[in-house]
């Protein structure tokens, strides 16, 4: 029933992305989101756009893959670029009954749509080129000051890290449960809402229980392992930037200050 | 000096139980003394609940005795200053090994613990090599977890320990969820350890033969002590090991079958001495054969050779039953499936893995099948789609002679008459009391609360649950009693068929004699129908009376178990074993001994009748 679901989306390719630190490409994905409040006119969005198609290149990802992950947010998208076409003041272009459609609202909802579609692409890319334990890794690191003010960054990293790992056995085990109750009559699909969630209950705390006893057991195996917290641990593959990285800084860097510079002197193209 | 040392252990632990204001302890250990020098290969041997498991973490200092003192390469684990230190020299596998990996890859596993002991970067991945390839899993470094088999991941999570470097790796169980060839690959991989490398083992099993190289083995039974010393020592102690629930090795049951049947067998330990031994025997009865021969004036016709042929039949009448059977179509109360086929589609590679392909087979009531193939040849994919969990993508099941997904019959009413028992059905235990959860399946059918009450008592009855558990909650009972209330769960929806899946699977000897019985009990008086997946030949070889081989979703065999385990050379080729019995007849077959058998002995008693039978007729045969 749930064994076809993969975890995560990362799409597997040698590409100089994928193989960034996971940091620059936290760095990245912030910087891009940023721009893209920044470029609201036609050369800044140009520039965004090349940008990005540049990344998608370089990446690898097959567009359709790209594609389908702006899918599921195409209604809101629309449903808000809806409302900047009819909602804008300015020279009206033609009007429906007490509505009006101005020259300014359709280049506001193009805008829109095409940033926000932008939005998603851009972060996707994230998690289409880095492993879920290397953006753990990089979340960890990055985010290492908020250790400051007694944030126990390691140990939430390490719930993240552990959770990954057990989604699927997790998983598996529902599909499991499920079918061994259903084996035994109970359905899943009959009845009214009510009903509906009473039938969970046989499903919910076999499966509680299952996640309460694997995580004693893992607790013991970690423990016999010299697992004591995130202090004096060393990393078989600790983060560290490389020349490419560097580079990759940089680029973002320029690209940041062109967005910069457009969104001041090409505000009304 | 000792590398693990227990004095007067004793450990208690806490019970917290609801509206008990009063705070109650349950004892574990009750003065436990062990020594254990480096370099020894020691097995710890006892029933479930018999306090193996928290001996081992004892010894592994994760908990800390009550009374008494752990001593680990000479410190005391109760003093906290040497926690570190301790990781440090003894490792601890686990049974489960999906709750022990920690990373997304098998490298970063193997590097977790050194990683905690703060080993230096540069040191790191030299570690992980090295112990990746004394388990022989080199080269599997950038793979995950969840895509190893089961006895991979045992050997990642030894390869874990390993890296650490430890003296003394304690290994709790390490073989009791995975298949025959996991469990082969495992014990290789601590052999070699222990031979090898020196490394001190302590293994934890109810599988005696699992510990017959053991320099010594410790038996336990209630939180002590019970038989302790070198291997020979204890098989000398049969009635002793009984008692606590272990079960002999092969050749020791045979001797002792074969001294029931007047043959003096002599204390013998390995399988080589036996055979020596028979061989030993039937030269001497030759001779007094023609001694007596060179005496005799008359020739007597030995008269064994026709009790052999009112016997040889037997099987052969076994598999000409099942052939006519195997071509009726599904009619007639009977359980079968047409030309199934179905594959698992798989998202992200894009194509379907074929589980089933083209499976024909039928049964009755009364049938005892066990369904046996090496992991990932089908066989639970066959098992889901007899009771409806999956509807095949081409065929059709019966039951009845009515198409299961066809109007017929409703899934409900299927699901009833072909009760599904999945392995480890402990697991979906829900309820608040054991009778309530015994009602769950009766009750979705659609019986009155009386009918589900008293099926549900019934079914307590038949497995020998005692009245006063109806109110308890399922989940502080111990796990042989949860499986047992799992099961009355399933025979309360009073099934007509019962198909299991691996039905004992972690379940120690007389819990596996128990389950057994009942079942066989069921299939004689009740005609239950019985479908069972097994991986353990000799169980198969002891209670079906007809065996399917699965090998890549199809049905390579089917036939009696004689028929099915003539073709030995045709099983091994699919990854399989043979009973022990049988593998042990063909050897004496490759020896000089006795005549062919035509009825090919599965199982240790026929094993034994065989053997004496020979040995009878050679004195007179000449």
């Amino acid at each position: 029933m749930f064994r076809e679901m993969t975890l995560g989306q990362y799409y597997h390719r040698d590409s100089v992305i994928h193989e960034l630190d996971p940091r620059v490409k936290l760095a990245g994905t912030l910087i891009f989101v940023i721009s893209l409040f920044l470029g609201k006119s036609v050369p800044g969005l140009l520039c965004a756009t090349i940008f990005l198609a540049l990344i998608i290149l370089l990446a690898g990802i097959p567009v359709r893959l790209m594609v389908r992950g702006v899918k599921p947010l195409l209604f809101i998208i629309l449903f808000s670029a809806f409302f900047n076409l009819f909602g804008t003041e300015g020279t009206a272009v033609f009007t429906i009954w007490h509505f009006s459609v101005t020259r300014e609202g359709i280049r506001m909802a193009i805008f829109l749509v095409v940033r926000l579609i932008y939005l998603v692409m851009g972060t996707s890319i994230m998690t289409y080129t880095t492993t879920p334990n290397r953006l753990t890794d990089g979340l960890e690191k990055s985010l290492g000051f908020l250790n400051r003010i007694h944030i126990p960054v390691h140990e939430i990293a390490m719930i993240m890290s552990i959770a990954l790992r057990f989604i699927p056995i997790l998983t598996e085990e529902l599909d499991k449960i499920m079918k061994a109750q259903m084996s035994r009559g109970a359905s899943f699909d009959e009845g009214n809402l009510v009903q509906k969630a009473r039938q969970i209950v046989p499903v919910l705390i076999p499966l509680f229980v299952s996640s309460v006893r694997r995580a004693s057991e893992l607790a013991y195996a970690m423990e016999a392992r010299g697992y004591h917290g995130g202090s004096g641990r060393t990393k078989l593959h600790p983060l560290r930037y490389e020349r490419r990285d560097y580079m990759a800084y940089a680029i973002l860097l320029l690209y940041m200050i062109l967005m910069i510079v457009l969104a001041i002197y090409a505000r009304s193209f | 000096m000792n590398i693990l040392k227990a004095v007067n252990l004793i450990f208690r632990y806490k019970v917290y139980s609801p509206g008990q204001k009063e705070e109650s302890y349950q004892s574990a250990l009750e003065g436990i003394d062990l020594t254990i020098n480096p370099g020894d290969f020691v097995g710890i041997l006892g029933r479930n609940g018999s306090g193996k498991s928290t001996l081992a973490k004892q010894l592994a200092g994760l908990l800390t005795p009550t009374e008494g003192y752990v001593y680990i390469d000479g410190l005391d684990s109760q003093d906290s200053r040497n926690t570190f230190s301790i990781r440090n020299k003894v490792g601890m596998v686990f049974q489960n090994p999906d709750n022990q990996i920690v990373g997304n890859t098998v490298e970063e596993d193997v590097a977790f613990g050194p990683e905690n002991l703060g080993v230096p970067q540069e040191e790191l991945s030299g570690r992980v090599e090295k112990a990746l390839s004394m388990v022989s899993m080199h080269g599997f470094q950038y793979d995950s977890p969840g895509r190893l088999s089961g006895g991979q991941k045992q050997k990642i999570a030894i390869a874990g320990i390993l890296a650490m470097e430890p003296k003394c790796i304690i290994l709790d169980e390490p073989t009791a969820m995975l298949d025959p060839q996991g469990r082969k690959e495992v014990l290789e991989a601590v052999r070699y350890l222990n031979q090898e490398k020196k490394i001190t083992i302590i293994l934890i099993t109810h599988r005696m033969e699992e510990v017959e190289e053991a320099h010594s083995i410790y038996v336990m039974k209630e939180g002590k002590i019970a038989v302790h010393g070198s291997p020979e020592d204890i098989w000398g102690k049969p009635d002793q090991l009984e008692e606590c629930g272990i079960r002999l090795p092969f050749t020791l049951r045979l001797a002792d079958h074969l001294r029931k049947r007047g043959i003096p067998v002599p204390r013998l330990y390995s399988e080589q001495e036996l055979l020596d031994f028979l061989e030993n025997q039937m030269a001497e009865k030759r001779y007094q054969g023609l001694k007596r021969l060179s005496e005799l004036t008359e020739f007597t016709l030995p008269e064994i050779s026709e009790k052999e042929a009112s016997e040889e039949p037997d099987f052969h009448k076994e598999v000409n039953r099942y052939e006519t059977v195997s071509e009726q179509t599904g009619d007639g109360g009977q359980l079968s499936c047409r030309h199934l086929s179905y594959s698992y589609s798989n998202l992200k590679v894009g194509k379907a893995t074929d589980a089933l392909q083209d499976i024909s087979f039928s049964m009755k009531k009364g049938d005892y099948v066990a369904v046996v193939g090496k992991t990932g040849s089908g066989k639970s994919t066959l098992l889901q789609h007899l009771n409806g969990l999956l509807k095949p993508d081409r065929g059709h099941c019966f039951y009845d002679g009515k198409d299961i997904h066809g109007t017929g019959i409703s899934l409900k009413e299927v699901r009833q008459k072909v009760a599904l028992c999945f392995q480890y059905p402990e697991y979906q235990l829900f309820e608040e009391t054991v009778l309530k959860d015994i009602c769950f399946g009766p009750s979705n059918m659609g019986c009155t609360k009386w009918v589900c009450l008293k099926r549900a008592r019934d079914a307590m009855e038949l497995l020998g649950l005692p009245e006063q558990m109806e109110s308890l909650s399922p989940l502080v009972l111990s796990g042989g009693q949860k499986r047992k209330v799992a099961l009355a769960g399933i025979l309360a929806m009073d099934p007509e068929y019962l198909v299991l899946d691996e039905p004992a699977a972690g379940m120690d000897q007389p819990g596996k004699d128990n389950l057994f019985h009942l079942l066989r009990e069921l299939n004689e008086d009740k005609k239950t129908g019985i479908l069972l997946v097994s991986h353990d030949m000799d169980d198969v070889a002891e209670y079906a009376n007809r065996i399917i081989v699965m090998d890549h979703g199809k049905i390579v065999m089917d036939g009696g178990p004689g028929e099915v385990f003539a073709k030995g050379d045709k099983l091994k080729e699919l990854g399989l074993d043979m009973p022990r019995a049988l593998s042990f007849y063909h050897r004496l077959r490759e020896s000089d001994f006795g005549t062919e058998s035509s009825m090919i002995p599965v199982t240790v008693a026929k094993l034994a009748d065989y053997i004496s039978r020979v040995l009878d007729s050679s004195s007179q045969e000449i």
